[in-house]
Protein backbone atom coordinates (compact mmCIF):
# COMPACT_ATOMS: atom_id res chain seq x y z
CA UNK A 1 0.00 0.00 0.00
CA UNK A 2 1.47 3.40 -0.98
CA UNK A 3 2.31 5.85 1.79
CA UNK A 4 -0.26 8.40 0.67
CA UNK A 5 -3.04 5.78 1.01
CA UNK A 6 -1.94 5.11 4.58
CA UNK A 7 -2.25 8.82 5.38
CA UNK A 8 -5.79 8.93 3.94
CA UNK A 9 -6.88 5.79 5.80
CA UNK A 10 -5.34 6.82 9.13
CA UNK A 11 -6.93 10.27 8.84
CA UNK A 12 -10.21 8.50 7.98
CA UNK A 13 -10.07 6.48 11.19
CA UNK A 14 -9.43 9.62 13.26
CA UNK A 15 -12.47 11.30 11.66
CA UNK A 16 -14.52 8.16 12.37
CA UNK A 17 -13.57 8.50 16.03
CA UNK A 18 -14.56 12.18 16.01
CA UNK A 19 -17.82 11.43 14.19
CA UNK A 20 -18.80 8.89 16.83
CA UNK A 21 -18.28 11.63 19.40
CA UNK A 22 -20.60 13.91 17.42
CA UNK A 23 -23.07 11.00 17.15
CA UNK A 24 -23.38 11.11 20.93
CA UNK A 25 -23.61 14.90 21.08
CA UNK A 26 -26.21 15.17 18.30
CA UNK A 27 -28.61 13.10 20.35
CA UNK A 28 -28.44 15.73 23.07
CA UNK A 29 -28.32 18.70 20.72
CA UNK A 30 -29.48 18.47 17.05
CA UNK A 31 -27.06 21.31 16.22
CA UNK A 32 -24.28 18.70 16.02
CA UNK A 33 -26.12 16.60 13.42
CA UNK A 34 -24.46 18.40 10.49
CA UNK A 35 -21.03 17.90 12.06
CA UNK A 36 -21.82 14.21 12.58
CA UNK A 37 -22.90 13.69 8.95
CA UNK A 38 -19.91 15.54 7.49
CA UNK A 39 -17.26 13.90 9.67
CA UNK A 40 -18.77 10.50 8.88
CA UNK A 41 -19.51 11.00 5.16
CA UNK A 42 -16.47 13.06 4.14
CA UNK A 43 -13.94 12.48 6.91
CA UNK A 44 -14.45 8.74 7.20
CA UNK A 45 -16.19 7.17 4.15
CA UNK A 46 -14.92 9.45 1.40
CA UNK A 47 -11.39 9.48 2.78
CA UNK A 48 -11.32 5.67 3.05
CA UNK A 49 -12.59 5.44 -0.54
CA UNK A 50 -9.88 7.82 -1.77
CA UNK A 51 -7.13 5.98 0.11
CA UNK A 52 -8.14 2.57 -1.21
CA UNK A 53 -8.82 3.87 -4.74
CA UNK A 54 -5.31 5.40 -4.99
CA UNK A 55 -3.90 2.04 -3.93
CA UNK A 56 -6.03 -0.40 -5.97
CA UNK A 57 -7.47 1.32 -9.01
CA UNK A 58 -5.99 0.89 -12.52
CA UNK A 59 -2.83 2.83 -13.32
CA UNK A 60 -2.74 6.43 -14.39
CA UNK A 61 0.29 5.64 -16.63
CA UNK A 62 3.32 3.35 -16.55
CA UNK A 63 5.54 6.22 -15.39
CA UNK A 64 3.08 7.54 -12.79
CA UNK A 65 0.92 4.57 -11.76
CA UNK A 66 -0.93 6.49 -9.03
CA UNK A 67 -1.07 9.79 -10.92
CA UNK A 68 0.84 12.96 -10.01
CA UNK A 69 1.57 12.70 -6.30
CA UNK A 70 1.20 16.43 -5.68
CA UNK A 71 -2.46 16.10 -6.57
CA UNK A 72 -3.00 13.51 -3.81
CA UNK A 73 -1.17 15.65 -1.24
CA UNK A 74 -3.39 18.55 -2.33
CA UNK A 75 -6.51 16.43 -1.81
CA UNK A 76 -5.27 15.22 1.60
CA UNK A 77 -4.44 18.75 2.75
CA UNK A 78 -7.58 20.45 1.41
CA UNK A 79 -9.95 17.75 2.67
CA UNK A 80 -8.62 17.52 6.21
CA UNK A 81 -7.85 21.20 6.78
CA UNK A 82 -11.15 22.14 5.12
CA UNK A 83 -13.16 19.77 7.31
CA UNK A 84 -11.39 20.86 10.50
CA UNK A 85 -11.86 24.57 9.70
CA UNK A 86 -15.48 23.93 8.85
CA UNK A 87 -16.21 22.32 12.20
CA UNK A 88 -14.37 25.06 14.06
CA UNK A 89 -15.97 27.99 12.23
CA UNK A 90 -19.49 26.51 11.99
CA UNK A 91 -19.76 26.35 15.76
CA UNK A 92 -18.63 29.96 16.24
CA UNK A 93 -20.28 31.74 13.29
CA UNK A 94 -22.43 33.93 15.51
CA UNK A 95 -19.92 34.46 18.32
CA UNK A 96 -17.21 35.90 16.04
CA UNK A 97 -19.06 37.43 13.06
CA UNK A 98 -16.04 39.44 11.89
CA UNK A 99 -13.75 36.48 11.12
CA UNK A 100 -15.64 33.18 11.29
CA UNK A 101 -17.79 33.60 8.13
CA UNK A 102 -14.61 34.09 6.10
CA UNK A 103 -12.98 30.99 7.61
CA UNK A 104 -16.22 29.12 7.03
CA UNK A 105 -16.23 30.01 3.32
CA UNK A 106 -12.51 29.16 3.00
CA UNK A 107 -13.21 25.75 4.55
CA UNK A 108 -15.97 25.10 2.00
CA UNK A 109 -13.75 26.12 -0.90
CA UNK A 110 -10.96 23.82 0.37
CA UNK A 111 -13.38 20.88 0.59
CA UNK A 112 -14.75 21.65 -2.88
CA UNK A 113 -11.23 21.84 -4.36
CA UNK A 114 -10.32 18.49 -2.77
CA UNK A 115 -13.33 16.83 -4.41
CA UNK A 116 -12.66 18.31 -7.84
CA UNK A 117 -8.94 17.40 -7.79
CA UNK A 118 -9.78 13.85 -6.70
CA UNK A 119 -12.36 13.50 -9.48
CA UNK A 120 -10.11 14.95 -12.17
CA UNK A 121 -7.25 12.52 -11.43
CA UNK A 122 -9.35 9.42 -10.73
CA UNK A 123 -11.53 9.97 -13.80
CA UNK A 124 -8.58 8.98 -16.00
CA UNK A 125 -7.84 5.86 -13.95
CA UNK A 126 -11.33 4.34 -14.34
CA UNK A 127 -11.29 4.06 -18.13
CA UNK A 128 -13.01 0.86 -19.26
CA UNK A 129 -10.53 -1.75 -20.42
CA UNK A 130 -11.34 -3.01 -23.91
CA UNK A 131 -11.34 -6.77 -23.49
CA UNK A 132 -13.75 -9.25 -25.09
CA UNK A 133 -15.28 -10.05 -21.69
CA UNK A 134 -15.78 -6.53 -20.39
CA UNK B 1 -12.34 -2.59 -15.54
CA UNK B 2 -15.67 -3.52 -17.18
CA UNK B 3 -17.62 -0.80 -18.93
CA UNK B 4 -20.51 -0.83 -16.44
CA UNK B 5 -18.11 -0.34 -13.50
CA UNK B 6 -16.49 2.57 -15.27
CA UNK B 7 -19.92 4.12 -15.87
CA UNK B 8 -21.05 3.55 -12.26
CA UNK B 9 -17.86 5.15 -10.91
CA UNK B 10 -17.71 8.07 -13.33
CA UNK B 11 -21.38 8.78 -12.70
CA UNK B 12 -20.64 8.76 -8.96
CA UNK B 13 -17.93 11.38 -9.63
CA UNK B 14 -20.44 13.55 -11.51
CA UNK B 15 -22.88 13.30 -8.62
CA UNK B 16 -20.10 14.09 -6.15
CA UNK B 17 -19.19 17.20 -8.16
CA UNK B 18 -22.82 18.37 -8.31
CA UNK B 19 -23.56 17.56 -4.65
CA UNK B 20 -20.38 19.20 -3.34
CA UNK B 21 -20.95 22.31 -5.49
CA UNK B 22 -24.46 22.66 -4.05
CA UNK B 23 -22.93 22.10 -0.60
CA UNK B 24 -20.43 24.91 -1.18
CA UNK B 25 -23.17 27.34 -2.23
CA UNK B 26 -25.24 26.34 0.82
CA UNK B 27 -22.24 27.00 3.03
CA UNK B 28 -21.63 30.43 1.47
CA UNK B 29 -25.33 31.14 1.88
CA UNK B 30 -25.13 30.30 5.57
CA UNK B 31 -22.13 32.57 6.05
CA UNK B 32 -23.36 35.58 4.06
CA UNK B 33 -27.14 35.30 3.84
CA UNK B 34 -26.95 35.34 0.02
CA UNK B 35 -28.11 32.61 -2.40
CA UNK B 36 -30.98 31.56 -0.15
CA UNK B 37 -32.65 29.85 -3.14
CA UNK B 38 -30.05 27.07 -2.90
CA UNK B 39 -31.69 25.59 0.22
CA UNK B 40 -34.44 24.17 -2.00
CA UNK B 41 -31.76 21.86 -3.41
CA UNK B 42 -30.73 20.47 -0.03
CA UNK B 43 -32.14 16.96 -0.85
CA UNK B 44 -29.97 16.89 -3.99
CA UNK B 45 -26.93 17.65 -1.84
CA UNK B 46 -27.61 14.97 0.77
CA UNK B 47 -28.89 12.26 -1.60
CA UNK B 48 -26.13 13.07 -4.07
CA UNK B 49 -23.49 12.51 -1.41
CA UNK B 50 -24.86 9.40 0.28
CA UNK B 51 -26.55 7.53 -2.60
CA UNK B 52 -25.17 9.22 -5.69
CA UNK B 53 -21.53 9.30 -4.67
CA UNK B 54 -20.96 6.55 -2.12
CA UNK B 55 -23.39 3.82 -3.22
CA UNK B 56 -22.72 4.21 -6.95
CA UNK B 57 -18.98 4.16 -6.34
CA UNK B 58 -19.11 1.09 -4.12
CA UNK B 59 -21.38 -0.85 -6.52
CA UNK B 60 -19.20 -0.01 -9.51
CA UNK B 61 -16.08 -1.09 -7.67
CA UNK B 62 -17.76 -4.25 -6.36
CA UNK B 63 -18.80 -5.32 -9.87
CA UNK B 64 -15.20 -4.92 -11.02
CA UNK B 65 -13.35 -6.43 -8.06
CA UNK B 66 -15.52 -9.27 -6.71
CA UNK B 67 -14.51 -12.83 -7.65
CA UNK B 68 -14.94 -13.65 -11.38
CA UNK B 69 -16.64 -16.70 -12.91
CA UNK B 70 -14.39 -18.13 -15.64
CA UNK B 71 -17.06 -20.80 -16.29
CA UNK B 72 -19.59 -18.13 -17.38
CA UNK B 73 -19.76 -16.69 -20.91
CA UNK B 74 -18.95 -13.34 -19.29
CA UNK B 75 -16.59 -13.72 -16.32
CA UNK B 76 -18.38 -10.82 -14.56
CA UNK B 77 -21.71 -12.65 -14.73
CA UNK B 78 -24.78 -11.24 -16.44
CA UNK B 79 -24.00 -7.55 -16.88
CA UNK B 80 -27.65 -6.88 -17.78
CA UNK B 81 -28.47 -6.96 -14.06
CA UNK B 82 -25.85 -4.31 -13.35
CA UNK B 83 -27.14 -2.12 -16.18
CA UNK B 84 -30.73 -2.37 -14.91
CA UNK B 85 -29.47 -1.58 -11.38
CA UNK B 86 -27.61 1.46 -12.66
CA UNK B 87 -30.65 2.86 -14.49
CA UNK B 88 -33.06 2.29 -11.60
CA UNK B 89 -30.67 3.80 -9.06
CA UNK B 90 -30.54 7.11 -10.94
CA UNK B 91 -34.25 7.71 -11.66
CA UNK B 92 -35.27 9.22 -8.34
CA UNK B 93 -32.20 11.45 -8.11
CA UNK B 94 -32.53 12.60 -11.74
CA UNK B 95 -36.17 13.51 -11.10
CA UNK B 96 -35.16 15.57 -8.07
CA UNK B 97 -32.31 17.22 -9.97
CA UNK B 98 -34.34 18.15 -13.05
CA UNK B 99 -38.01 18.34 -11.99
CA UNK B 100 -38.51 18.88 -8.26
CA UNK B 101 -35.86 18.53 -5.51
CA UNK B 102 -38.41 18.06 -2.73
CA UNK B 103 -40.97 15.77 -4.29
CA UNK B 104 -40.87 12.61 -6.37
CA UNK B 105 -43.85 10.44 -7.36
CA UNK B 106 -44.39 7.43 -5.12
CA UNK B 107 -43.23 4.91 -7.76
CA UNK B 108 -39.96 6.75 -8.33
CA UNK B 109 -39.11 6.73 -4.62
CA UNK B 110 -38.86 2.95 -4.74
CA UNK B 111 -36.67 2.71 -7.85
CA UNK B 112 -33.46 2.59 -5.75
CA UNK B 113 -34.66 -0.53 -3.95
CA UNK B 114 -35.45 -2.15 -7.32
CA UNK B 115 -31.99 -1.19 -8.53
CA UNK B 116 -30.27 -2.73 -5.53
CA UNK B 117 -32.42 -5.88 -5.92
CA UNK B 118 -31.21 -6.37 -9.50
CA UNK B 119 -27.61 -5.69 -8.50
CA UNK B 120 -27.82 -8.38 -5.82
CA UNK B 121 -29.29 -10.80 -8.39
CA UNK B 122 -26.33 -10.12 -10.66
CA UNK B 123 -23.54 -10.31 -8.10
CA UNK B 124 -24.91 -13.23 -6.06
CA UNK B 125 -23.52 -16.07 -8.25
CA UNK B 126 -20.04 -14.57 -8.03
CA UNK B 127 -20.08 -14.62 -4.24
CA UNK B 128 -21.54 -18.12 -4.15
CA UNK B 129 -18.66 -19.34 -6.29
CA UNK B 130 -16.14 -17.90 -3.84
CA UNK B 131 -17.67 -19.96 -1.02
CA UNK B 132 -17.43 -23.16 -3.08
CA UNK B 133 -13.79 -22.49 -3.91
CA UNK B 134 -12.67 -22.33 -0.29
Amino acid sequence: MPGISRFFIKAGFIWLLISMGFYGFQQMNPFFRIAYHHTLGIGWVTQMIIGVAIWMFPRWSNELPKGPMWTWWTVLFCLNIGLALRLLSENFLLQFPSIMPTIYIVSGVLLWISMLVFISVMWVRVSPKKTPQS
Amino acid sequence: MPLISSIFIRWSFIQLAIASSIGLIMLISKATGDFMWIWVDRPIHSEGMWVGWIINFVLGTAWWIMPKRPDFPDKYGNSLFAWIAFIFLQLDWMWRLIINPNYAPLLLRFTPVIGIFFFILGIWPRLKYMVHQH
